[in-house]
């Protein structure tokens, strides 16, 4: 008989769905969660449009500014006249010149550190005279400027290897004694 | 035409046959609902309003069998159509959109089960004694009463009893889908129908039907 009445159920299956769902009550929780989503979607779409154009802000102020550097490294005393442009290479080959002398000349320590300290500083001077140059053109005051860099930064690293030299008499002297 | 087996259907214990060509096993079923379904992704509120429409009844009753409390097979109900809509732009088209549905409705209200109490207590796999044969019809009984003594089961035997006398799954699946032995499941099953059997048939003695 058990299998006779599982049959006869089987059979009303399709006729089982008697209850009547409240389909506006449900469809309305339905909706307002459906907006959540769409909402969260949007808000998600939003955060995702103000961090791609963060991005491509960044990336843009970063080529500019990269590009402001490169034109500024390009940009050298050649490019107002041939003689400024001799003097500045003279400059600059001196300076590297001194500065072999200092590494053969073995100084170390807190003479070298406070050499480089100087020369930095001198650098950042010098780069702010670049930039005045190429903003308000090849002023007398700024060519001086310049070219007073280059003579600090000899005078700074002479007076380094003196100090190495003398370190090194005394030394001497003392070993001597 | 050569006959092909589609294990993946529910067969109510009997191994169902369909005449198809071999490729459309591999074909995915196209979906009478496809247009809808397209616009229900876009987001088109009145599409998915009749396409709630058209599976509303069915699902709610499924719920009110799974789990019968009104307010709880209502709210049941919402969270399956909610995850469906969600989740419809990853639908393959392997299986009809209802059946897809009804396999979210019942997860839906397994989970809620599972969340309430443990209620499948197994029936230490004896033999549940079958009601002796006698000789009436059931032919007077009606689906509403059918439908009511389901509800009236004991949680454990309704849920097995829905899920294999009227959703066609095999007691090792109900077995893995509830975290039970198959011999429970079958056991719960075999009180299932007893119980409802017992219900139906002393009304029909009764004269209530």
């Amino acid at each position: 008989m058990q299998d006779r009445f599982e049959e006869y159920i089987k059979t009303r299956h399709q006729m089982l769905d008697v209850d009547p769902p409240d389909d506006e009550k449900i469809w309305k929780g339905i909706s307002v969660e459906l907006g959540k989503t769409n909402r969260l979607r949007i808000s998600l779409l939003r955060a995702a449009a103000v961090i791609l154009l963060m991005i491509s802000s960044g990336v843009a102020v970063t080529l500019i500014i990269n590009q402001r550097k490169a034109v500024k490294m390009n940009y050298s005393l050649q490019n107002i006249s041939k003689q400024l442009g001799e003097e500045e290479s003279f400059f600059r080959l001196t300076v590297m010149h001194k500065l072999e002398e200092v590494k053969k000349s073995g100084t170390k320590g807190g003479d070298y550190n406070e050499m480089m300290e100087q020369l930095e500083q001198i650098d950042r001077q010098y780069e702010t005279y670049m930039s005045d140059l190429q903003e308000l053109g090849n002023q007398p005051k700024i060519l001086k400027g310049i070219i007073r860099c280059y003579e600090m930064k000899i005078r700074v690293i002479e007076k380094t290897l003196n100090e190495t030299e003398k370190n090194k008499h005394y030394e001497n002297e003392k070993h001597i004694l | 035409m050569a006959k092909v087996f589609l294990p993946s259907v529910p067969t109510f214990g009997k191994t169902v046959v369909f005449l198809l060509n071999k490729t459309d096993l591999t074909a995915n079923i196209p979906d009478i609902n496809q247009e809808l379904i397209g616009l229900c992704i876009r987001g088109d509120r009145v599409a998915q309003y009749r396409l709630y429409k058209q599976y509303s009844r069915t699902m709610y009753n499924l719920c009110m069998r799974m789990v019968p409390d009104k307010s709880e097979a209502e709210d049941l109900l919402q969270e399956a159509f909610v995850k469906m809509f969600r989740e419809l732009p990853s639908f393959r088209g392997q299986s009809t959109l209802g059946a897809w549905l009804r396999r979210i409705v019942i997860n839906q209200c397994l989970n809620h089960i599972r969340k309430k109490r443990p209620v499948f207590v197994a029936l230490d796999d004896r033999e549940v004694p079958e009601i002796p044969d006698q000789d009436f019809s059931f032919n007077d009984i009606s689906a509403d009463e059918i439908h009511q003594a389901i509800m009236r089961l004991p949680e454990g035997a309704r849920v097995v009893c829905v899920l294999h006398l009227l959703e066609g799954y095999r007691h090792a699946d109900i077995a893995g889908m509830l975290g039970i032995s198959e011999s429970t499941s079958k056991s719960q099953y075999r009180r299932a129908v007893n119980l409802l059997q017992e219900c139906l048939t002393k009304k029909m003695y009764a004269g209530q039907i």
